[in-house]
């Protein structure tokens, strides 16, 4: 594994950046290629000197997945730069006039060309979430500048936005990490620190083109302790990577372990079970789903969750040594205990073994022939930063291979309680849509609904932005685009695509670079397909920032007029979902999913337009799910007041107040 | 038409004379006499009552209870005959609302109207809407245990008893909220405190109260409480209760449907003030390090509500808040002085310096404490033989992420200790700062503690978290740090607010087992990890560690199955029935409700059989508790299954009756 240390992009130019998303966007640009191929080459260097060093080491199939990310990763970052240039111009924009009739000169001056227009308008859609405004094409001529102070305020409050962000970005730490396959080969990975581990999970899937079932699983192995375990998804990958210590032999595996969700594919092993009667065993199997998902609500579902009730005698390795030590041992939520000698095991005698706070745990392999365990059913206990043999580190071991997964399960859900859950509906909601894809390729994956993470992350970096609401929206965004996608899914195949060819990837997914894993949180799983999901997904991000920022909300654009107005359609967004033929109406989730968020009311008439092509466009305004931050968005004045009122209203407050 | 006579006086008509006693039950009540035939109806007996008492007042209330058939006259169409009752009925003219005096789950007494001819169920749901707790299905009423009646006599006569009983609420509607608390609590200064004593947790109980209350000591105790409960299908009247008695409310079955801290501040309250005397009376055991946590949160959640910090559930509207978040903006775009201050703290990184003495425990050394010049940076400590070296190598330099902190303190000994323990890929160093004074201390402390959570001095919580420290190192000097060293019952309980006795938050077999100076530091370990916790939060938290309990919400009766020759006893919980051995307090057994095919009984023999899937019969015959009892718990926990969150707070009365009601009730 290497380490990467924090890294800074370098500043590309307008098209180079524009270019280069395009091209990961994996769409053929059939007019003037003659741009692309330099560009590309030119990201390359720039992404391989910084590497170089630290990469020296790797394969070169390695070296191309991984160069695959780091492209992604730069041109992300140069789409920040971008904006920033285009700061400058975009400021007088701000109009009071509440209506614009047109979308005039939407495609700035300087983007004449058809390629040019395209890769702005690329640019435009994935930005990163801290200045949505930025972004949004702005009519340009500016009746009535709002005042002049408030626009340099605003200017500057954009600038230290911007700075902040990227101070937040030089910081965010990466690494490359090299993950072995099941078939002894492997894959180098670029990980970066927000990630989860159900993010590169989703990563992997997208690269190994696996089945994506939940029993995937990345796994860490421990040759020098003989330890291993499974990562839970809600881990940080790279805070878990950091323990090793730089000269280790420990090894990350992508495999499926069984283990991982067998709580929840038959909780009656581990609720039910009453000392493995056989009886028991027998009524076991036949527990149906209904009772099976009844179970597992009132385990995982109540004001608490309820760890599985689990005493028995374990060995203990005891601390230094290589005798072990027969002990009553019982689970309870809130840690091990062992019954000392001479007493009962209700719970006033108990002695408290390990709590799980500080400690994860692990499976010990061949335990029988390095310690001398009893069985080779044994578990480990240890914090996770212990790298090497200490006293610190618990050994037990169980009787048989049922008890062990039962304790190691048990343990498992009193040290995670609901997350373990949540995980594994996350997981599933993942494999379900997996199997659905086929017929539309990778494009839908839409990430679930982003978890409490991404909040944060929005919370925090919102500068000038009222950091709610832009959330909020987005969040709803997704779980739209997750609802319309779960319409289409159930409406008869599109196109002519063949839903029986597996996982077959769309062309450019292998050809071109994967994207960069979205900026704005980790738990965005941007995995789903290489283009388009960061596209739509930061294109959501700033469209709900445009209320707060963006005086005259513009109203929904007269459909003809990108056909005048804007550059001709872009060849590329046309292909982009290469299975699709004409969006028919039912299908227009399906645009949604591919190039452009789902027309959140206000903002339709802005970014999106240029790149669309005629038949969206009359899809376009679907009914806009109801959102609270912009009630009256398809109004043009009207909507526009209600919109901004809570402005207004701080204005007057403010106002009053001064006075 | 009844009361016609003859000329000679006798009655020529069927009618005969009925007399009805007016008031409650009462061998002197003043009486009545009237004219009556068996066609008569309950309604126009009524009306005549009225008119013959020519008291002018609001009779609506009133209804004639039927003593010897322990039965409400309420069918007001209905005739006498219908009823059978003839002229040796002895009938009382009663209020059907009577005063009681509830003993809540906080064991503050409460008195108020209840229905006395409803069933109670329908009155819990009265009682419930009364006190605004939504969910009355989960709650019953209990008799109050014979023992205690007389102790509240002997010694708290002069207890405050909260009154609501003049308080009428408007039948079919919703309370409304009214300055944070339902429209009716707001009246007058007395509901108000009322309403606070329902909706904020009690202050600890003096310790000695505390060894003095019964506790159970064995299984066989736990099942006497059981025995108490009250027949939900039958009214107070009719189970013997008489007005001004006094009963317990209680959560009778442990399935909390949609705990909400939002709308439900008296039920999270209440729930969280059964759990906590369950806890401190022992009716359910948890292990040391258990009630170390459970110590913790009752002192950060007593130290929360006695600031008032209070959680006001209809506090600031979302409004206002959108337009503060507006305004901000606001100033940021004008003035653009809060991203400054952003940079500012970005840029500026707090940090600790000074001298501290440093012990490293080694295997075969003898050094003590040797002073140090450390520093302490982000999550970082690094220490220096002298300040001068300080730019060079340090000696060493440990990262606190993930580190144990446990504080090593004597305040009369003026010891203030930090104990790390750091984890390395080695394993665990361990490392002990001495600190010279309080103030020191807890800026350290609260560093340390910051950082092994992975967080940094420029956190938010740090300033709390040092003010969080220098009141437990006061509270240990005024607790059971200082002069209470030898006795075992510190200063009473009015030592201020602040300075708690530990041995109010810990059940008594931990009193016996810990001195109060070695208790309160464990509390305060505890409680470094509920510190950042608001007043609901750390209750629900409360109920949760309480709910996952091994034992948790277990009730046990005695019982005899069918076959066998001893007693043994059942757990009820509501999932599952258990079977216990009754000396040994091992599970013997356990079926699942959802399993549960029917069950039956039968009154006759006491007896209880219950058939699960697969030709699984079990019987038993009730020894501790009434067969209704059990019977009623299984039918509850059925009824409690069925409910969904679509339907809201709606009840299906008529089920809950059916799965719980006897043979008498249909």
């Amino acid at each position: 594994m290497i380490n990467l240390p924090c890294k800074n992009v370098s500043i590309l130019n307008n098209f180079g950046a524009g270019d280069l998303f395009s091209q990961s966007l994996g769409v053929d640009i059939l007019p003037p290629p003659e741009p692309k191929p330099p560009r590309a080459e030119f990201n390359y260097t720039v992404g391989f000197k910084d590497l170089n060093e630290s990469l020296n080491a790797l394969e070169d199939q390695d070296l191309d997945a991984l160069m695959a990310d780091l492209v992604a990763d730069i041109s992300e970052a140069e789409q920040r730069t971008i904006q920033a240039q285009k700061e400058s111009p975009q400021k007088q924009p701000y109009s009071a006039s509440p209506y614009v009739p047109s979308f005039h000169g939407t495609a700035s001056p300087g983007y004449g060309t058809n390629v040019a227009a395209t890769s702005q308008f690329d640019d435009d859609l994935p930005p990163p979430p801290a200045d949505p405004v930025l972004d949004l094409p702005l009519p340009p001529p500016p009746p009535e500048p709002i005042s002049q102070e408030e626009e340099e305020a605003q200017a500057k409050a954009d600038k230290i936005k911007l700075a902040l962000e990227k101070l937040k970005e030089a910081k965010v730490k990466k690494l490359v990490v090299k993950i072995h396959m099941n078939d002894n080969s492997s894959k180098s990975l670029m990980v970066d620190e927000r990630q989860l581990a159900r993010d590169v999970l989703d990563n992997l899937f997208e690269k190994t083109h696996c089945d994506c079932n939940v029993d995937w699983c990345l796994y860490e192995i421990y040759p020098e302790l003989q330890i291993e375990r499974f990562f839970e998804d809600h881990e940080n990958v790279v805070e878990i990577l950091s323990d090793w210590t730089r000269d280790t032999e420990n090894k990350l595996l992508f495999l499926e372990k069984e283990e991982k969700y067998a709580v929840f594919k038959n909780p009656q092993n581990f609720y039910l079970d009453n000392k493995g009667k056989k009886e028991n065993k027998e009524t076991n199997e036949k527990m149906n789903a209904k009772n099976k998902e009844s179970l597992l609500e009132e385990s995982f579902c109540g004001t608490s969750i309820i760890v599985p009730e689990l005493e028995g005698a374990l060995y203990l390795k005891e601390d230094g040594k290589k005798s072990w030590k027969r002990r009553y041992f019982l689970l309870r939520a809130s840690g091990i205990y062992y019954v000392p000698k001479g007493k009962t095991k209700t719970s006033r005698d108990l002695a408290c073994f390990i709590q799980f706070e500080n400690v994860n745990i692990y499976y010990g392999i061949q335990c029988k022939m390095k310690y001398k365990a009893p069985t080779d059913y044994c578990f480990v206990l240890k914090h996770p930063q212990i790298q090497k043999e200490s006293q610190y580190i618990k050994y037990l071991c169980c009787d048989d291979a049922r008890a062990l997964s039962q304790w190691v399960t048990g343990i498992r859900i009193a040290k995670y309680g609901k997350m373990l859950y949540d995980n594994y509906q996350r997981a599933m909601a993942r494999a379900g849509l997996a199997s659905r894809w086929t017929n539309l390729g990778t494009v839908n994956a839409v990430p679930p609904a982003p978890p409490s993470t991404g909040v944060k992350t929005g919370t925090t970096q919102a500068n000038g932005q009222i950091p709610q609401a832009t959330q909020s929206v987005n969040t709803a965004l997704g779980e739209d685009r997750r609802h319309l996608e779960t319409t289409k899914d159930k409406k008869p195949g599109l196109g002519s695509h063949d839903p029986g060819a597996p996982r077959a990837q769309p062309p450019p997914k292998s050809s071109l670079p994967p994207p960069p894993p979205p900026v704005r949180r980790s738990s965005d799983v941007g995995g789903g397909s290489p283009g388009t999901p960061p596209k739509a997904k930061s294109a959501a991000a700033s469209f709900p920032a445009q209320p707060d920022d963006l005086l005259p909300p513009p109203p929904p654009p007269p459909p003809p007029l990108e056909d005048d107005e804007l550059p001709p359609p872009p060849p590329d967004f046309n292909d982009a979902p290469p299975d699709f033929v004409p969006p028919p109406p039912p299908s227009f989730a399906g645009d949604l999913g591919f190039s452009l968020p789902p027309p959140p009311p206000p903002p339709p008439a802005l970014a999106p337009e240029p790149a669309r092509t005629p038949p969206v466009v009359v899809k376009r305004p679907p009914p806009p799910p109801k959102r609270q931050e912009n009630p009256g968005l398809p109004g043009g004045a009207g909507g526009e007041q209600d919109f901004m009122s809570d402005l207004m209203k701080a204005l007057q407050k403010k106002r009053g107040n001064m006075s | 038409m009844a009361g016609m006579k003859t000329a000679t006086g006798d009655y020529i008509d069927s009618s005969w004379e009925l007399r009805v006693f007016i008031g409650e039950e009462d061998p002197e009540a003043e009486s009545l006499t009237l004219r009556v035939t068996g066609e008569s109806h309950i309604g126009g007996v009524l009306l005549k009552i009225v008119e013959e008492i020519k008291r002018k007042q609001d009779w609506s209330d009133h209804a004639i209870w039927w003593e010897q058939k322990r039965q409400w006259l309420l069918q007001t169409h209905w005739t006498l005959d219908k009823y059978g009752i003839l002229a040796d009925a002895r009938l009382f003219f009663g209020p059907q609302h009577r005063p009681v005096i509830l003993r809540l789950p906080n064991r503050r007494a409460l008195r108020l109207r209840a229905s006395f001819s409803q069933p109670l169920f329908q009155a819990m749901v009265a009682i419930c809407r009364l006190l605004s707790i939504r969910h009355p299905e989960e709650m019953s009423l209990l008799r109050a245990p014979e023992k205690e009646k007389k102790k509240k006599k002997e010694k708290e006569p002069e207890e405050e008893v909260y009154d609501l009983s003049k308080v009428v609420l408007v039948g079919g509607v919703a309370p409304a909220s009214f300055r944070g608390m339902p429209a009716h609590f707001s009246d007058s200064a007395q509901t108000e405190a009322c309403y606070h004593m329902l909706s904020r947790p009690q202050p600890p109980p003096d310790p000695l109260l505390l060894q003095r209350l019964p506790r159970p000591s064995s299984l066989l105790d736990k099942t006497q409480l059981h025995s108490r409960w009250l027949d939900s299908s039958r009214c107070l009247m009719q189970q013997g209760i008489k007005a001004g008695d006094t009963l317990w409310l209680r959560f009778k079955y442990y399935s909390f449907f949609d705990l909400d801290p939002k709308t439900d501040p008296v039920r999270l309250t209440q729930l969280y003030e059964q759990a906590r005397w369950d806890l401190l009376l022992e009716e359910i055991d948890c292990t040391e390090e258990e009630m170390m946590v459970f110590a913790a949160l009752q002192y950060h959640i007593n130290k929360l509500s006695q600031s008032g910090e209070v959680d006001e559930p209809a506090g600031t509207d979302a409004g206002l808040d959108d337009l503060d978040a507006a305004l901000s903006n606001l100033e940021v775009k004008l003035e653009g002085s809060a991203p400054t201050d952003v940079l500012d703290s970005l840029t500026t990184i707090p940090e600790l310096k000074d001298h501290l003495r440093i012990f490293r425990p080694r295997k075969l050394t003898l050094k003590g404490y040797r002073q140090h010049w450390v520093v302490f940076k982000e999550t970082t400590l690094s220490y220096y033989k002298s300040q001068d070296e300080a730019p060079a190598e340090p000696i060493q330099q440990l990262n606190l992420k993930g580190c144990e902190v446990v504080p090593d303190v004597n305040v009369s000994g003026q010891k203030f200790c930090i104990k790390l323990l750091v984890p390395s890929p080695e394993g665990m160093s361990e490392i002990y700062l001495r600190c010279q004074d309080e103030q020191q201390y807890a800026r350290w402390m609260a560093g340390c503690r910051l950082a092994s959570k992975g967080r940094t001095m420029a956190d938010s919580s740090y300033s709390s978290e040092v003010q969080a420290i220098l009141a437990f190192l006061s509270l240990q000097r005024t607790g059971g740090g200082g002069s209470g060293g030898s006795g075992n019952h510190p200063q009473g309980p009015d030592a201020s607010a602040e300075a708690l006795n530990p041995y109010g938050l810990v059940a008594p077999r931990f009193q016996r087992k810990f001195k109060a100076k070695q208790l309160t530091p464990r509390i305060l370990e505890a409680h470094q990890n509920v510190a950042q916790l608001s007043l609901s939060e750390a209750q629900l938290r409360f109920i949760q560690a309480w709910q996952s309990l091994p034992d948790f919400g277990i009730s046990y009766v005695v019982v005899r199955f069918k076959g066998s020759r001893k007693d043994e006893i059942l757990g009820i919980a509501n999932n599952r029935l258990i079977r216990i051995d009754l000396s040994v307090g091992d599970v013997v057994k356990t079926w699942r409700f959802s399993n549960m095919r029917q069950w039956n009984v039968n009154w006759d023999i006491r007896q209880v059989a219950i058939e699960f899937d697969e030709h699984i019969n079990v019987a038993f015959s009730c020894v501790s508790a009434g067969c209704r009892i059990v019977h009623e718990y299984i039918g509850g926990y059925i009824f409690l299954s069925t409910r969904e969150r679509a339907r809201g707070e709606e009840l299906d009365e008529d089920l809950f009756l059916q799965l719980t009601g006897g043979h008498e009730a249909f």
